[in-house]
C-alpha cells in the first residue's frame, strides 16, 4: 500500500516534468521559428528601401558623374595588394 | 531585387531552406493584411508619418488603382514589377537617357505610383506587420507563461493534496506503531517477551 502511494507520486511527479518539458521544447522551437521569421521580415523592409533607391540611383546615374562612389572596401583593398605585389 | 521577392514569397508561404514556416493560415490578422483589405490597417496618417515629403495621394484605396484594397502582398507584387520596369528601361538606354526621355518616365503614372509605394504605402503597411509579427510573438510567450504558472499550481496543490491526505496519515501512523513498539520493548522485559508465543509474534512482525 506505501509502494503504491509512493508510486503514484512518483508518477505524477514524473508525468508533470516530462509535459512541462515537451511544452517547453515546443514553445522554444516555435520561438526559434519566430526569431528566424523577424530577421527575415527586418531584412526585407530594409531590402525595400535599398533596391527602390539603388534603382532610381541607376536610373540618375547618367546625369550625375561627379557623384563620389567610394569602391567596395575588398575590391580596393585587393587592388592596392595586387599594386604592392607588381612593384616588388 | 529577387532576393526581396524571395523573401517576400518565404515570408507568406514559407521556405525549408530559411527555416520559415510561412505566415498563411496561421495568423488571421496577417492573412487579412496581406490577402484582405490592407486599407483597413494602414491610415493615411501613419502613410504620411512615413516621408518627409508631401504625399498627394492621400486615399488608400486610390493607390496603384486600388492594389491596396487587394492585400499588402498585391502592392509588393505591383512595386516589385514596377521596379522592374525602371530598371529595364534603364538598362535599355545603356544608363544614359536623353534628359526628355528620363523627365517623361518619371512623369509616368506607374512612376508615380511607384514612388507612392516605395515612400508612404509600402513602409507604412511593411511597419504594421512587422508590429504584427512581433504582437504574435509576444501573445505567444504571455499564453505559454500563463500556461506554466498554472501547471505549477496544480502540481503544487496536487503535491499538498497529496501529503496532507495520503503522506501525513501514513507518517503518522507509522509514528505510532513505533511508539508503541519502543514502549512494549521498554515495558515488558525482553525474557518474558521471548517466552510468549503471542508477544514474540507481534514483536516480530512488528520489525
Amino acid at each position: 500500500m506505501i509502494a503504491a502511494k509512493v508510486l503514484f507520486l512518483c508518477a505524477g511527479a514524473t508525468a508533470y516534468f516530462a509535459l512541462s518539458f515537451k511544452m517547453e521544447y515546443l514553445e522554444l522551437t516555435r520561438q526559434y521559428h519566430e526569431m528566424v521569421e523577424q530577421a527575415y521580415v527586418a531584412r526585407r523592409n530594409t531590402l525595400l528601401g535599398d533596391v527602390g533607391l539603388s534603382s532610381r540611383d541607376y536610373l540618375m546615374a547618367a546625369f550625375r558623374p561627379t557623384l563620389f562612389r567610394p569602391l567596395n572596401f575588398g575590391f580596393a583593398g585587393g587592388k592596392y595588394l595586387m599594386s604592392l605585389r607588381s612593384k616588388w | 531585387m529577387a532576393q526581396l521577392a524571395h523573401y517576400q514569397q518565404a515570408l507568406l508561404f514559407g521556405d525549408e531552406q530559411l527555416e520559415l514556416y510561412g505566415s498563411i493560415r496561421t495568423s488571421a490578422e496577417l492573412d487579412e493584411l496581406n490577402f484582405g483589405n490592407a486599407c483597413k490597417f494602414i491610415t493615411s496618417e501613419l502613410a504620411v508619418s512615413q516621408n518627409f515629403g508631401d504625399l498627394t495621394q492621400k486615399n488608400c484605396t486610390a493607390v496603384g488603382k486600388g492594389v491596396l484594397t487587394n492585400g499588402l502582398n498585391g502592392a509588393v507584387q505591383l512595386y516589385l514589377q514596377l521596379v522592374g520596369a525602371v530598371i529595364t528601361l534603364t538598362d535599355a538606354t545603356q544608363g544614359v537617357p536623353s534628359m526628355a526621355q528620363l523627365i517623361a518616365s518619371i512623369a509616368t503614372p506607374d512612376f508615380v505610383t511607384l514612388s507612392e509605394l516605395l515612400f508612404w504605402w509600402l513602409p507604412a503597411g511593411f511597419s504594421i506587420e512587422t508590429n504584427i509579427y512581433f504582437q504574435e510573438q509576444i501573445n505567444s510567450l504571455e499564453r505559454f507563461v500563463a500556461l506554466r504558472c498554472m501547471m505549477l499550481a496544480v502540481f503544487l496543490s496536487a503535491l499538498a493534496l497529496c501529503v496532507l491526505f495520503m503522506f501525513e496519515p501514513l507518517v503518522y501512523e507509522m509514528d505510532m506503531h513505533v511508539k508503541r513498539v519502543r514502549a512494549l520493548l521498554v515495558m515488558i522485559p525482553a525474557e518474558v517477551a521471548m517466552s510468549t508465543a503471542s508477544l514474540r509474534k507481534a514483536l516480530v512482525s512488528a520489525l
